[in-house]
C-alpha cells in the first residue's frame, strides 16, 4: 500500500466536527440511521470486545423524559434522534474508552451526512444514570453514562463558556515532554 | 465539498494496523493529523491533552520494550503520544476520541494507524521515558505509518462485528424492531 496524496477536503471535514445542541424538528431518514448504526458498529474496542448496545430512540416524550436526568443531558429534548449507549458493566475504564471512540465515530458519521450531533451525559446527579436505565428497560447490570443526541443543525449553536481550542505550539513536544522543537 | 458517500466509507474503512513499512510519515500529513486531534471535543472543553511526537528509533524500540501491547511501536516510523491530565473529569473518554480522531484522519491521508497502551503498572515507566509532569500520564499512543504489504492486505478481512441486529435497540433495551 502506497501513501496516497492527501486529501484536505475530508481532513478539514474531520477537523471542523463541533458538538450540536439545538436541532429543527426534521427527522433523520431511515438508511442514514442504518448506515450510521452500521459505521458505529465497526469502532475498535478493546481486545474487539465490542461491549456496547445500540439504544435508538424517537419518540419525543421519552427522549425528553430521559433528557431532564442528568446535569448535562437536557439539550437531548431539541433532537430527533438519541442513540444511547449501552455497555456491558464489567469494566468502567475500559468501556469508558471504548464509548469514548464509538461516540466520535458515530458523530463523525453523522457530520458525513451533514446532521449535527452532541454528547449527553448522565455522570450528574449521583442515581441518573439508574433512572435512564429503568424508562428504558435496561438490565440493571449494564452501564448507561452518555448517548449522542443527532439532529439537522439549526440557527447558531450555544457555545461553552470557552470555546475554542488550545493552539498547537501549547500542546505539542517532540521526543520528550516540554521540548518544542524538531 | 467532500461527498457524504466518500467520508462514509473512509469511516468505514479506518482499521487498526500494527506493522509498518520503512516509509516516513510526510510533514504535511503529521500537522493535518494533530490538528484534527487538536480540535476534538472534550468534557467541558477542557482539552486535557499534551501530544509528544517520537520519532527516534532507540527511544520507540525501548517503549516497545516496556509491555506486550505496544510493542509494535518499533516497527512504526513514528509514535504520538498522548500524555492525559489525570484531573480532569473524563480523561478515559477524552483520551479515545482524540484516538478515534487521529485514526480517522491518518486513514484521509491514506496512512494507517495502531493504538499501543500501556498497562496500569507500565504507565509511570512509559510517563518517565517522556518526562511526562506529575499528574499527566502517558498511557496511549498512537503509531502512524504506511500498512505493511501484509497487514495491508489483512485490512480486507479485519476481525469480525457482532451483527446489527444482535446489539441495536428500538425504544426501549430489548425490542429488536423499529
Amino acid at each position: 500500500m502506497t501513501t496516497s496524496p492527501t486529501r484536505p477536503s475530508e481532513y478539514e471535514l474531520i477537523r471542523e466536527l463541533r458538538q450540536s445542541r439545538v436541532f429543527s424538528e426534521q427527522p433523520i431518514d431511515e438508511p442514514v440511521v442504518q448506515d450510521l448504526l452500521e459505521i458505529a458498529r465497526w469502532s475498535g474496542s478493546a481486545k474487539n470486545t465490542q461491549p456496547w448496545d445500540f439504544l435508538v430512540l424517537r419518540d419525543r416524550e421519552r427522549i425528553a423524559a430521559i433528557a431532564e436526568l442528568g446535569q448535562f443531558s437536557g439539550f437531548l429534548k431539541n433532537a430527533p434522534l438519541v442513540i444511547v449507549l449501552v455497555f456491558n458493566g464489567t469494566s468502567t475504564r475500559s468501556e469508558s474508552y471504548d464509548e469514548g471512540r464509538v461516540s466520535e465515530r458515530l458523530m463523525l458519521a453523522a457530520k458525513a451526512y451533514g446532521l449535527g450531533s452532541g454528547t449527553g451525559w448522565w455522570g450528574t446527579p449521583e442515581g441518573a444514570a439508574d433512572k435512564v436505565k429503568a424508562l428504558l428497560g435496561i438490565p440493571a447490570d449494564k452501564a448507561v453514562i452518555s448517548a449522542v443526541a443527532i439532529g439537522h443543525p439549526m440557527g447558531n449553536q450555544p457555545l461553552g463558556p470557552n470555546p475554542g481550542r488550545k493552539p498547537l505550539s501549547e500542546i505539542f513536544h517532540y521526543e520528550t515532554f516540554g521540548n518544542r522543537s524538531s | 465539498m467532500v461527498e457524504t458517500a466518500e467520508i462514509v466509507q473512509l469511516l468505514k474503512r479506518v482499521h487498526q494496523t500494527r506493522e509498518f513499512t520503512n516509509a516516513p510519515v510526510p510533514p504535511q500529513a503529521l500537522a493535518n493529523i494533530l490538528d484534527v486531534a487538536r480540535w476534538t471535543g472534550s468534557a467541558r472543553n477542557v482539552q486535557p491533552w499534551h501530544f509528544v511526537v517520537i520519532e527516534d528509533r532507540g527511544e520507540l524500540d525501548e517503549l516497545a520494550a516496556i509491555g506486550p501491547s505496544a510493542g509494535f511501536f518499533g516497527s512504526a516510523p513514528l509514535v504520538v503520544a498522548i500524555v492525559i491530565d489525570q484531573s480532569t473529569r473524563a480523561p478515559a473518554f477524552d483520551e479515545a476520541r482524540v484516538v478515534e480522531r487521529m485514526f480517522i484522519a491518518a486513514a484521509a491521508h491514506g496512512l494507517s494507524a495502531g493504538l499501543g497502551t500501556f498497562k496500569p503498572d507500565h504507565i509511570a515507566l512509559a510517563s518517565a521515558r517522556l518526562r511526562v509532569p506529575e499528574g499527566f500520564a502517558f498511557r496511549a499512543g498512537v503509531a502512524i505509518g504506511t500498512a505493511a504489504p501484509r497487514m495491508a492486505a489483512n485490512a480486507a478481512t479485519t476481525p469480525a462485528r457482532k451483527p446489527l441486529e444482535s446489539i441495536v435497540h428500538y425504544g426501549t433495551y430489548g425490542q429488536a424492531q423499529r
